[in-house]
């Protein structure tokens, strides 16, 4: 079953990255027509916007690319320690738990390039709140284990 | 799973692709005709400024194509490059704090 969810998982990564990387490329061929047009009429402020946008793009797909593995992976190594009976659970729980909160990441990640592809506001600050989010959250369930392992370990 | 999604993405992203590629080299060529036409009809009457403008912004077309047109597929390359592989799973990250835990007790 763990198996099976973390292969979701998996190829839920793969398909969002896959998207990410189209929606990226379609996006700066969208902004250079922006800014051709705005070359051809004469807009400045147009053109300038258009060069802009297709920094913040390529600043956040860094970002995504880049930067979430990292924390996934810092936050993953975070979890609290494990043995006792509930051992095995801890492991398995643990990448499960590191799975989702990598694909959550990453889907706010990708929502942000998606709205600063269309034009609109956009900002990282939200992709990183629901990072720390869903990192803290990682961390208090990965606290389960460990507090369980303790009452088992007390009550026997 | 998402292999069929996927499929259906990329046809279409290749479509939008195409279809953007052959609007900007549509815009492009209105814009060089169009600064053309201004540049020469200002020098005709003598707007030396509005005909160095329009020059400029001829000039600036042809290299926004060229950068558009030979950067952006380097840039697809480099972003592959980058792509990362699922952060989890692959590693058992509560066996290596296991792991680590242990040394550490036996360090200390």
């Amino acid at each position: 079953m763990a198996t099976s969810l973390i292969l979701f998982l998996q190829e839920a990564w793969g398909a969002l990255v896959a998207a990410l990387l189209i929606v990226v490329i379609l996006a700066l061929l969208a902004q250079a027509l922006r800014t051709a047009t705005g070359i051809a009429l004469g807009a400045n402020s147009w053109t300038q916007e258009a060069i802009s946008a297709a920094v913040g793009i390529l600043l956040l797909a860094g970002f995504a690319l880049l930067g979430v593995p990292a924390i996934v992976r810092a936050a993953a190594l975070a979890m609290p320690g494990c043995g006792g009976p509930l051992d095995e659970l801890g492991q398995v729980s643990a990448q499960v738990i590191g799975g989702i909160v990598a694909v959550r990441i990453l889907r706010s990640a990708f929502v942000a390039i998606a709205q600063a592809s269309l034009g609109g506001r956009f900002s990282i600050s939200n992709t990183l709140i629901e990072a720390a989010e869903a990192v803290f959250g990682m961390l208090l369930i990965g606290l389960a284990a460990p507090l369980a392992n303790h009452f088992l370990a007390t009550a026997c | 799973m998402f292999k069929p999604l996927m499929d259906v993405i990329t046809q279409l992203a290749s479509d939008l692709f195409s279809f953007l590629v052959g609007l900007i080299i549509i815009v492009v060529i209105i814009g060089i005709v169009y600064n053309a036409l201004k540049a020469s009809a200002f020098s005709l009457f003598g707007g030396s400024q509005t005909t160095a403008v329009a020059i400029l912004g001829t000039a600036g077309l042809v290299l926004l194509t060229l950068f558009t047109f030979l950067i952006i597929p380097q840039i697809h390359k480099l972003l592959q490059e980058w792509a990362p592989k699922p952060p989890f799973g692959s590693i058992p990250v509560a066996l290596a704090w296991c792991s680590l835990s242990r040394y550490l007790t036996w360090v200390g």
